[in-house]
């Protein structure tokens, strides 16, 4: 049976194989690139900062125009890291049950030595195993990448979702998805764009509203003339924050505060502090400054700090990982019930 | 596995498409070691009746064994003992024909595989040759070769010569024949082609309307009909124990054919044999509202 998912598979898994080298290969020829662009900028005399020097301004801003050059190439493989998972996962998973049920090859699986679960299975573990196979060296290498591009924070929400074993994880998760959807649908295209439109619609709720609640936010105060140009790292960051965090947002909270600010008790104090800065606007220059000192409060930034990274991993793949793993039961009790 | 067990059992199976029904009231018994003919117009219920046996749907209501076992119930080692070829002979069409033995291999663990290659060699398929450049006949004995290799003790083969030329169709019933002689396997079968009944077939059910209308041995059905004829002006009653299926009349002739379970005595008729396709297109045109039916024992029911 696994024979038979394998090479019902072949074609699709030796294109995809190729695509995935190739990605591969273009992003470690991009990734040393940008290493050597950055080991450039960091290094004397610009150490990061291209206001450092005014006899080396020319030479910086040179060597900084270099690093953000390369931005476009980054936004693509970016793109491409978000797009992979979900993209190969719903092909495979189309191929494996719509199509064949389209083409009513099921009829003839169906009337073999083993149960539809079995078949199910045999699909499954196939399928997975070639993810696998795939996913896990190209999420070494994005993360390489990743650190070296210093494109985004990989904790970040831009950078999260390519970074860790995620796109792995979106790509079971998308299989899953459209084997269920092949099953009700029996046609491959209904399943791949629905199957897609669903991964795209979880993916986007798991973002928005579990990953803000699967850690818990740490605060910083941050003095607005202490803004850092750039950290040992390659990003920018603002006082206090540590480099490579996933920044919350920023806001007013009560001078000295021990506990971690909610981001409602933020929106309170910098209500409090905008109107009375509106209301001293035109009439006192330091304006500003009193209110700060009047309303005893202090701008603070809530932040995820990068250590978190693998806890938040872990919990996201947890979260994904059960899904898929409901779907999948959901279409062993589809399969159980349905025609041929 | 005891002889007493049928190839098929069924009581009163039927099954709805959303309002239509495909099969109503099938009650059935189709006996071992025999090649049974599924003979009826479109839409009569065969393919129907041929996936409920197969497991690939689950009959509206009834129940159906297959060699003794309740399709419904699906017992592990039932689906292995029964080999299943669709009207459409669903194969993959990216492989090459030693890929779909391979599959067949690699899915049936009482694989023959000198049967499966043995048949091919026989037909002149060559086994690189992918099964997207098969002709519609060559595509239709690797799926049979596919079939009987995994050495059923029960076949269900839906118009397995339907659209094919006179020589393939011809190759593919004497792979069957061969394959039934060899194993002692039983066959069902569903056709439109009497030819294909007559020359394979020692048992024959009717399906019409979605019901069964005569399920019986072929050597008997031919025994107990017969053409009668006579004047038409003597106006004669037909013998008793004679059942009129169709009758023709023509300017001076009435010409009946009648089911008769006795042997017919009366000099005034004059009695002809039919052939098994008149009998069966007597049964297909026979008014749905009589609900004439007989049994296996080919008692009027």
């Amino acid at each position: 049976m696994k024979w038979t998912a394998w090479r019902q598979q072949r074609s699709l898994i030796v294109a995809m194989t190729t695509v995935a080298a190739i990605a591969a290969v273009l992003l470690i020829l991009l990734g040393r690139h940008e290493s050597e662009l950055w080991r450039n900028y960091l290094a004397n005399p610009c150490k990061g900062n291209v206001r450092a020097s005014t006899k080396y301004q020319n030479v910086c801003a040179g060597r900084l125009q270099a690093v953000l050059n390369v931005g476009q190439f980054n936004r693509i493989a970016t793109i491409f890291g978000l797009l992979v998972g979900p993209l190969f996962g719903s092909i495979l998973g189309v191929n494996a049950v719509a199509r064949e049920l389209e083409a009513g090859t099921t009829r003839l699986a169906w009337t073999q030595s083993y149960s539809r679960p079995r078949w199910l299975m045999s699909k499954l573990s196939v399928n997975g195993a070639f993810l696998a196979a795939i996913f896990v060296p190209l999420c070494l290498i994005y993360d390489w990448w990743n650190k070296v591009a210093h494109y985004s924070a990989r904790i970040s929400p831009s950078g999260f979702p390519i970074s860790g074993f995620l796109p792995l994880i979106y790509s079971v998760v998308a299989f899953s998805s459209v084997v269920l959807l092949g099953l009700y649908l029996r046609r491959a295209g209904w399943s791949l764009v629905t199957g897609l439109l669903l991964i795209a619609v979880v993916v986007f709720a798991v973002e928005i509203g579990i990953r803000p609640i699967l850690v818990s936010p740490q605060f910083a105060v941050v003095s607005s003339s202490e803004l850092t140009q750039t950290s040992s790292s390659g990003f920018y960051s603002a006082g206090g924050i540590p480099s490579n965090s996933w920044s919350r947002g920023y806001g007013y909270a009560p001078k000295g505060i021990k506990v971690t600010p909610s981001a409602q008790m933020l929106s309170v104090y910098s209500n409090k502090l905008a109107r009375c800065w509106n209301t001293l606007r035109g009439h006192s220059p330091g304006g500003y400054e009193y209110c700060i000192r009047h309303l005893r409060v202090e701008n603070v930034a809530l932040y995820v700090p990068d250590s978190d990274f693998w806890n938040l991993q872990l919990s996201e793949s947890a979260i994904y990982l059960g899904f898929a793993l409901l779907l999948t039961a959901g279409s062993v009790v589809r399969l159980r019930r349905m025609l041929a | 596995m005891t002889n007493d067990v049928h190839a098929l059992e069924a009581i009163n199976v039927g099954r709805r498409f959303r309002r239509k029904w495909a099969l109503r009231d099938c009650t059935l018994t189709i006996p071992r070691g025999r090649v049974s003919a599924l003979v009826g117009p479109n839409g009569a219920g065969k393919s129907t009746l041929l996936r409920i046996a197969a497991g690939l749907i689950p009959p509206s209501t009834g129940s159906l064994k297959i060699l003794g076992s309740d399709v419904m119930a699906r017992p592990p080692d039932l689906v292995g003992r029964v080999g299943y070829l669709d009207q459409d002979r669903p194969s993959y069409s990216s492989f090459k024909v030693s890929e779909m033995l391979h599959f067949g291999r690699d899915s049936n663990p009482k694989w023959n595989s000198d049967v499966a290659i043995g048949n091919l060699a026989r037909l002149n398929i060559p086994l690189d040759a992918r099964v997207s450049e098969l002709s519609g006949g060559q595509r239709a004995q690797v799926a049979l070769t596919v079939c009987m290799a995994k050495m059923p003790e029960l076949l269900l083969l839906d118009e397995p010569a339907a659209a094919l030329d006179p020589v393939a169709r011809e190759d593919l019933l004497r792979l069957l024949m061969k394959e039934v002689a060899d194993s002692g396997s039983s066959v069902i079968l569903s056709t439109h082609s009497m030819g294909d009944v007559s020359s394979v077939c020692d048992y024959v059910v009717i399906l019409s309307n979605s019901r069964v209308v005569l399920a019986n041995d072929i050597e008997f059905v031919l025994e107990s009909h017969r053409f009668l004829s006579s004047d038409r002006k003597l106006n004669m009653p037909l013998p008793n124990g004679a059942i009129a299926l169709e009758d023709h009349h023509s300017a001076h002739e009435t010409s009946v054919l009648a089911r008769i379970e006795l042997p017919l005595m009366d000099s005034t008729w004059h009695i002809e044999s039919p052939t098994l396709d008149e009998i069966v297109m007597a049964y297909l045109r026979l008014d749905p509202s009589l609900d004439l039916e007989f049994n296996v024992a080919g008692e009027l029911r």
